[in-house]
């Protein structure tokens, strides 16, 4: 029987997939929007990796493994000298506490002896970057590097770099994320310079050598829009409520969307899998800080094979998350990878297309998400030849909800 | 009273009467990677001995969507292009992704191996196809008028190197076979970019942190970057192939010494390797501006950068491609012509 209450729940039901229906369904656009293609003022490197053999990689590499390394490239493309602030978000989880307790870095409690918990744990250490006049400048990760144009001058009217140094990554194993922005003594301003790479190289196995994996990709830009707001923040596609905001910026994506293989395809390169990484727009970035999970967006997934046939699935993202597909929906590792939903063996179709969309109910934060997918090439033996980086395309809102990045700003 | 139903239809109506308002400012929507487009160029699809290319392409939108595809053969006989094109039809179903290999195509055959919604014949290219591909969007299959419903994304995989398809976004499209790709029908073509490159050669060695157990080290001893540009002019009614004129000014290090490169033209398609003098450069790396010109003036392309490291220890080697960053401003108008 049909009571009124059952009616009414339908109703509601039907109300709220019609309206998720047209969130997801008809594209929006927008004058501004964040790309991989234009210069910015702010730029988010989504992916930074780096493990290598040295002897402080805690834990070492593991027999097998790839070692790893990113170079990061960034230029000035205007003719005026410039002063740029960037960031490192470390996203690494460490045995037993915080960065810096001294436990091994690790994915899951299985990475930690008996009884010791995986504690997640996210720390941004920032450099200034000055750049001369359409200076490009590159560094490695692991060893940062020293810039050009510190003890001499540069170009015909001399131009110096006030900071020699670009710093390593803190520990090794990395993972984490290079925020860098466009500044005038610390404060933002709205000047469309920059432009960037990243290249992550991958040499392995290291105990051989035999294969060099390379996956480039551009540092997602920002527009500027307004600048000499007086506050501490960069704000992402307009004003959050209560947050003052040094500039204003191009908005993140209104939702994302992935192409991409599902696990286990096979293609004339070899046997996919792909990692998915994923970084909330918003984030507290002050030096030094211990960013709190209040930094949370839940990433809600809608996945479509090529059948028309759609699932959803879901994951929490705090800070940053680097995640094969096949484990967003199963536990981390080989367990259960056969029944995921972006497995080849439970679509049956080659490729799919993954919609992402943020949900963030934390006051003085976005929804905002930026992607970044990671493809891994295997032989049938299981041999990793060949890595690809693309990006995620987005969908764009005329009214986005806007995001916040927090800065020290004096 | 309003009734429940009522306030949901309401609701419904506002956020879809909202989102088509948005879908209609086009106005300021240009050339992306980004966002569905009605225009989807990959200006790299190879099928040689030993590479391959997937082709992947996806309907964003909740309705079918159809395209016109043309395979463009770029190589040249005795100097002269062969502006060799293939076309051909396909049909998405909502948010459907379909994939297929340059070598292969993707036939209509119940015992495909290739699992999935067939979008209708794609033919292989021929063994040694260097080229491009172009998918226009139209409103209905075979022979269809154009659309700009902006529906389509697409990326390509070339031997283990993927880079997304350049979208050219529909603004205010017009039903005949002259797609003008000049900021009013279509979005305009860039007609310069920044490229960064790590120099070519063993002075583009870049010192890794420890690869090796050995402690030995390694790094990339040799770097090597080429660009494949086509012209963002497409006569494929006439077979006329473009030709754009690209140059490299100025050309910086690290150092700010600046220096420049002509090329010469491309004619439809071509792999231009970073050598010459105008690259050997102070520093490991550089950055330089692509521009496109024809007639005197500037000219729309687009372009992919590919690169090459090989390990100094190890020997190995490994690819990229990467999109280019367009130069704020410098856009230029272009036309497809369809058959």
């Amino acid at each position: 029987m049909v009571t009124g209450s059952n009616t009414r729940t339908l109703a509601v039901a039907t109300c709220a997939l019609s309206l998720l229906g047209v969130m997801f369904g008809p594209r929006e656009s927008s004058a501004q929007t964040t790309s991989v293609i234009t210069t910015g003022a702010y730029l988010h490197f989504p992916k930074i990796v780096v493990h290598t053999t040295s002897p402080d990689a805690n834990p070492a590499l593991a027999a097998g493994d790839f070692a790893k390394d990113t170079v990061i490239q960034i230029t000035n493309t205007s003719t005026e000298f410039i002063e740029v602030n960037c960031f490192y978000v470390n996203a690494n989880s460490h045995c037993g506490g915080a960065p810096g307790s001294g436990g091994a870095v690790c994915r899951t409690d299985a990475d930690c002896p008996a009884g010791i918990r995986c504690v997640p744990g996210w720390v941004s250490d920032d450099f200034q970057l000055p750049l001369t006049p359409r200076q490009p400048v590159g560094w490695v990760a692991s060893t940062g590097g020293q810039l050009p144009c510190f003890g001499g001058g540069c170009g015909p009217d001399p131009t110096f770099n006030q900071i020699g140094l670009v710093p390593p990554v803190t520990e090794e194993p990395f993972i984490g994320e290079l925020r860098c922005i466009r500044v005038e003594d610390d404060v933002p301003v709205a000047e469309n310079d920059l432009k960037g790479e990243a290249t992550i190289v991958e040499s392995g196995p290291f105990e051989a050598a035999t294969d060099v994996l390379l996956a480039a990709y551009n540092a997602i830009s920002f527009e500027g829009v307004t600048d000499g707001l007086g506050g501490d923040a960069a704000c992402l596609g307009g004003v959050p409520d209560g947050v003052d905001c040094a500039a204003t910026y191009s908005p993140c994506a209104a939702n994302l969307s992935l192409q991409h293989f599902f696990d286990g395809a096979e293609t004339p390169t070899g046997i996919v899998s792909t990692e998915l990484t994923l970084a909330p727009c918003s984030a507290r970035l002050e030096a030094g800080n211990l960013i709190a999970p209040e930094n949370r967006v839940v990433a809600l997934m809608l996945v479509y094979n090529e059948f028309e046939q759609r699932f959803s699935t879901g994951l929490v993202v705090n800070c940053l998350v680097n995640v094969r597909l096949v484990d967003i929906d199963t536990p981390i590792g080989p367990l259960g990878d056969s029944s995921s939903l972006f497995s080849i063996g439970t679509q049956g179709t080659l490729g799919g297309q993954t919609r992402i969309k943020g949900q963030s109910s934390t006051p003085g934060f976005g929804p905002g998400l930026v992607a970044l997918a990671h493809q891994y090439f295997s032989d049938p033996a299981g041999g990793v030849t060949a890595s690809a980086a693309y990006h995620v395309n987005g969908n764009f809102a005329a009214e986005p909800i806007p995001d916040a990045v927090y800065l020290p700003v004096p | 009273m309003r009734t429940f139903a009522g306030q949901c239809a309401a609701s419904v109506l506002a956020l879809g009467i909202a989102l088509a308002s948005i879908a209609g400012t086009a106005d300021a929507q240009s050339f992306t990677v980004e966002e569905p487009s009605s225009i989807l160029i990959f200006p790299k699809v190879v099928n040689t001995e030993d590479r391959d290319t997937v082709i992947q392409i996806t309907n964003n939108n909740n309705m079918m969507a159809y395209a016109h595809c043309f395979y463009t053969d770029g190589q040249t006989l005795n100097g002269i292009p062969r502006w060799a094109v293939t076309d051909f039809s396909i049909a998405l179903t909502r948010q459907q992704t379909t994939t297929w290999l340059a070598s292969t195509g993707r036939p209509v055959n119940p015992a495909d191996s290739q699992t999935g919604l067939d979008p209708g014949a794609v033919p292989p290219t021929f063994p040694g196809f260097t080229g491009s591909l172009v998918c226009v969007q139209v409103d209905s299959p075979f022979d269809g008028a154009p659309s700009g419903a902006n529906d389509l994304t697409g990326r390509a995989d070339v031997d283990g190197a993927d880079y997304n398809a350049i979208g050219i976004p529909g603004i205010d499209v017009d039903a005949d076979r002259f797609l003008d790709l000049d900021g009013v029908e279509y979005a305009q073509c860039p007609s310069a970019y920044h490229l960064n490159f790590v120099v070519n050669g063993p002075a583009g060695a870049i010192a890794l942190g420890p690869m090796l157990s050995q402690g030995l080290g390694d790094s990339v001893a040799v770097s090597s970057t080429s660009l494949t540009v086509v012209p963002c002019n497409f006569d494929f009614g006439n077979l006329i192939p473009a030709r754009v004129s690209i140059g490299f000014d100025p050309i910086v290090d690290e150092f700010e010494d600046t220096g420049s490169q002509g090329y010469g033209q491309v004619i439809c398609w071509e792999n231009i390797q970073l050598d010459g003098a105008g690259f050997e450069l102070s520093s490991t790396f550089g950055t330089a501006r692509v521009n496109g010109t024809s007639a005197g003036g500037p000219a729309p392309f687009v372009a992919v950068a590919n690169v090459l490291q090989v390990g100094g220890m190890s020997g190995g080697s490994g690819v990229a491609t990467t999109n280019l960053h367009a130069v704020r401003g410098a856009l230029a108008t272009g036309q497809i012509i369809l058959p």
